[in-house]
């Protein structure tokens, strides 16, 4: 026997073994499977991958829905590249991620911190901070156009009492964005219960020996609650990003779909949109929607490389 | 220990009691008021008639009480004739203006069109190049229908290159001028004496405004304001006797001198009052338009808004007049009005085009129709024989509109980019009334964005 011929031996072994350990009942029931599946996987392949692809060939051509796509290579990507309004949705989306994101863990994580305390009327708490995130997005942003109007909205009044005259809010280039950013973190219920679960998942024998260490509430949690919960930070930090990415609703309901004023919250996701449904350049809008994929697979990366390995998972 | 519990118990009481505070404030502190629709039992979808020859589909874009008129109006054409049934699918369009209507657009590229479908009279141009609608011309020209049937403005907006693609059923006369009188009086003006020209909209406005710190409490005009920032610019643009687009040469014209001139008023206007996005006049809830709040002293308004403050603040002392001027550029009060509305087309690839042709044509064009649609819906016809007219003409709130309707000329630049031309104005306008351009530059921009975007179009259609 050379040695060349043994792995494949091997291998063969292997094959013949695993067809023989099949038996008929368990191809039934692998056959059965597939078909019990075979709506999920066929309304997956054709309404997700089938649109997915696509839109990758669409990026390349002319498409506008109405007539038949003309073939343009890569120009629609360099159209990209000098179209300013790309660029300043481009930076309005990152404006927004840089701010809402880290904001949004920062409250979730406050709220967590708070839920987790041993207090009477617990589950009612929970209840409460949890509900903005179960209204369903166009009601709370509609709510929210109230709340930021400048004249009887509540963030208004509430700045008059300490002597601060707010601005007009969604009316003005300055805060137009930061109102947007405001609206996302009253929404920040979701991560609230991840986190809090993450909390409830640190050992509390780890917390008594440290206090008998004498380590204080801060000390605990900068040593103690926050190695164990960084890899549900981690989780929101990427869901944050790549969400931020695809903001659209509120901006969109609070500025009426004009990204507006000045354009100083036109999104990526609300220009794509603008081009898709309302300018009929679906071949361009496809490019947004794959380059945006591109920017979010690269940050995605970066996240991992620079965060990942700071992550403990439990000693796993 | 227990300190510590009592302290945390508290916080986070404090913090559950800021939330629930929060949500009583939203509740208590805004008024959702006045102006709520009334309750109707009408649905915004409706199945055809049982038992008829042909069913054809009509997409309607409008939900509330528009959109229940829509069905009510399809009900009164069933009535009207045996053979043809209308299902009514509430399509709704989003964006200001409607400019988007997903549902269709993604009807016609999955082949499966309605029948009728409605559109905003200038994008048709782009429609008729991208190949959705269907030419009308014959049977406009079997009906007996012509120039003469319709007014003006209407007649221009609903042809493109020599062909007619449209029933416009909606004339929205945009607008008639109204003053608060109340206000007027406050300001030491004489409450029954409108401004004529723009230079006497400053020199009202100048005591009209007033301000709480930096903040604007009541104001003489928001100009940059009549329904967004596009048609805030063809109103007063108009109303300086500015051109938008020049048919001839094909190029739309946003720079025209006294476009620049309209943007540049707009803008100092602005400025005397501390800035854009320091007016806090808007009303407490989303119902009403601001003018309602009493804090506005002049304002063009649109039909549905002047009717909902005439009956839900039924103590307001409005008048009503012509929009004002600005020589040398216009001559004479109402220079600046356009009408807009609604159309409704046949989809290239429809499967009725007979039958939806006769629903167009009643609703749009006959005098039993008009009549039909001005009952459920409410909107003024586009066809100027229509007997209805008179109603409308003797009708107490309607009446401005009415003068509106057969005074005016303008329409928006019908032009086979408008929705990108649209957005490029309120985008561009927007950053001049902010300070971030000058009027000369933004409406520069404009030109070059759309010219550059139209040529593309144009090569793309021609391929």
């Amino acid at each position: 026997m050379t040695a060349t011929s043994a792995p494949s031996t091997r291998a063969g072994t292997r094959s013949s073994t695993r067809r023989s350990a099949r038996t008929p009942q368990q191809r039934r029931n692998f056959f059965w499977g597939l078909v019990f599946t075979s709506p999920a996987i066929i309304g997956l392949l054709w309404f997700t991958a089938y649109p997915v692809l696509v839109s990758l060939y669409y990026s390349f051509t002319s498409a506008t829905m109405m007539k038949p796509a003309e073939w343009l290579g890569l120009g629609n990507y360099e159209s990209l590249g000098s179209d300013s309004a790309f660029w300043n949705s481009l930076g309005n989306t990152l404006y927004y991620i840089v701010v809402s994101v880290p904001l949004g863990i920062a409250v979730a994580l406050f709220l967590a911190i708070l839920l987790n305390l041993n207090v009477r009327g617990q589950s009612i708490y929970r209840v409460i901070f949890y509900l903005p995130a179960i209204v369903p997005l166009v009601a709370s942003a509609v709510v929210w156009l109230y709340v930021f109007n400048p004249q009887y909205g509540v963030l208004n009044t509430v700045l008059g009492w300490f002597g601060i005259t707010g601005p007009g809010w969604l009316a003005s280039p300055e805060w137009a964005m930061p109102a947007l950013i405001i609206f996302s973190t009253w929404g920040a219920g979701n991560l609230m219960i991840i986190l809090l679960a993450g909390l409830q998942d640190v050992p509390q024998d780890l917390h008594d020996q440290a206090k008998v260490d004498g380590a204080g509430v801060f000390r605990r949690f900068r040593h103690v609650s926050l190695p164990f919960l960084s890899p549900h930070l981690l989780f929101a930090l990427v869901t944050g990003l790549i969400a931020g990415f695809q903001f659209f609703t509120p901006v969109f309901v609070l500025t009426n779909g004009t990204g507006g004023p000045a354009g100083k919250t036109l999104v990526s996701g609300l220009y794509l949109y603008q081009n898709a449904f309302q300018f009929f350049k679906v071949g361009y809008a496809s490019a947004i929607a794959w380059v945006l994929f591109i920017i979010v697979g690269l940050g995605t990366a970066l996240v991992f490389r620079l965060v990942g390995r700071r992550v403990y998972y439990g000693g796993a | 220990m227990p300190a510590a519990r009592i302290s945390r118990r508290r916080a986070i009481q404090a913090l559950g009691g800021l939330g629930l505070g929060a949500m009583g404030l939203l509740n208590g502190g805004c008024t959702f008021t006045k102006g709520t629709p009334p309750i109707t039992d009408v649905g915004l979808d409706k199945k055809p008639a049982p038992g008829r020859k042909t069913n054809i589909e009509v997409y309607s874009v409008w939900g509330g009480t528009v959109g229940a008129g829509m069905v009510k109006l399809a009900a009164l054409f069933e009535k009207a004739q045996p053979d043809i049934g209308v299902r009514v699918v509430y399509a709704p369009a989003g964006m200001g203006g409607g400019a988007v209507q997903q549902k269709l657009f993604t009807a016609i590229a999955g082949d499966n069109p309605p029948d009728v479908g409605q559109l905003v009279p200038a994008q048709a141009p782009q429609w008729v190049e991208l190949g959705i609608m269907t030419d009308l011309t014959d049977r406009y020209r079997a009906a007996g229908l012509g120039k003469d049937d319709f007014f003006a403005p209407i007649w221009d907006g609903i042809q493109y290159k020599d062909r007619v693609w449209q029933m416009q059923w909606d004339a929205d006369p945009n607008f008639p001028f109204f003053w608060n009188k109340q206000l007027f009086e406050d300001s030491g003006l004489d409450p029954d004496k409108p401004p004529r020209t723009l230079d006497e909209v400053d020199e009202y406005s100048a005591k009209i405004l007033k301000k709480s710190g930096a903040n604007v409490t009541k104001i003489g005009m928001i100009p940059w304001d009549s329904y967004g920032y596009s048609n805030s610019l063809f109103t007063w643009g108009f109303g300086f006797g500015a051109e938008f687009y020049d048919q001839e040469r094909e190029e739309v014209t946003p720079d025209h001198e006294y476009s620049v001139k309209a943007l540049e008023w707009i803008v100092k206007y602005a400025r005397s009052v501390g800035g854009a996005d320091r007016v806090t006049v808007t009303p407490p809830g989303l119902q009403l338009h601001p003018f309602s709040t009493g804090n506005i002293g002049m304002s063009p308004l649109v039909a549905p808004n002047y009717r909902d403050i005439k009956t839900n603040v039924k103590d307001m002392k409005i008048g009503a007049t012509l929009l004002p001027f600005e020589p040398p550029g216009a001559k004479a009060p109402g220079a600046g009005a356009w009408i807009g509305g609604w159309g409704m087309f046949i989809p290239a690839t429809a499967r009725h085009k007979d039958e939806a042709w006769e629903f167009m044509r009643w609703a749009g064009a006959t005098d039993e129709g008009t009549k039909a649609q001005w009952d459920t819906i409410g909107f003024p016809p586009g066809y100027r024989k229509a007997s209805v007219l008179s109603e409308i003409r003797d009708d107490p709130v309607m009446a401005p509109f009415y003068d509106v309707l057969t005074t005016a000329t303008n329409i928006r630049p019908p032009v086979p980019v408008a929705d990108f031309y649209f957005t490029q104005l309120d985008e561009q306008i927007s950053n001049a009334v902010l300070g971030l351009s000058t009027p000369l530059q933004a409406l520069r921009t404009v030109k070059k964005n759309v010219m550059g975007e139209w040529d593309r179009f144009r090569k793309e259609v021609q391929a």
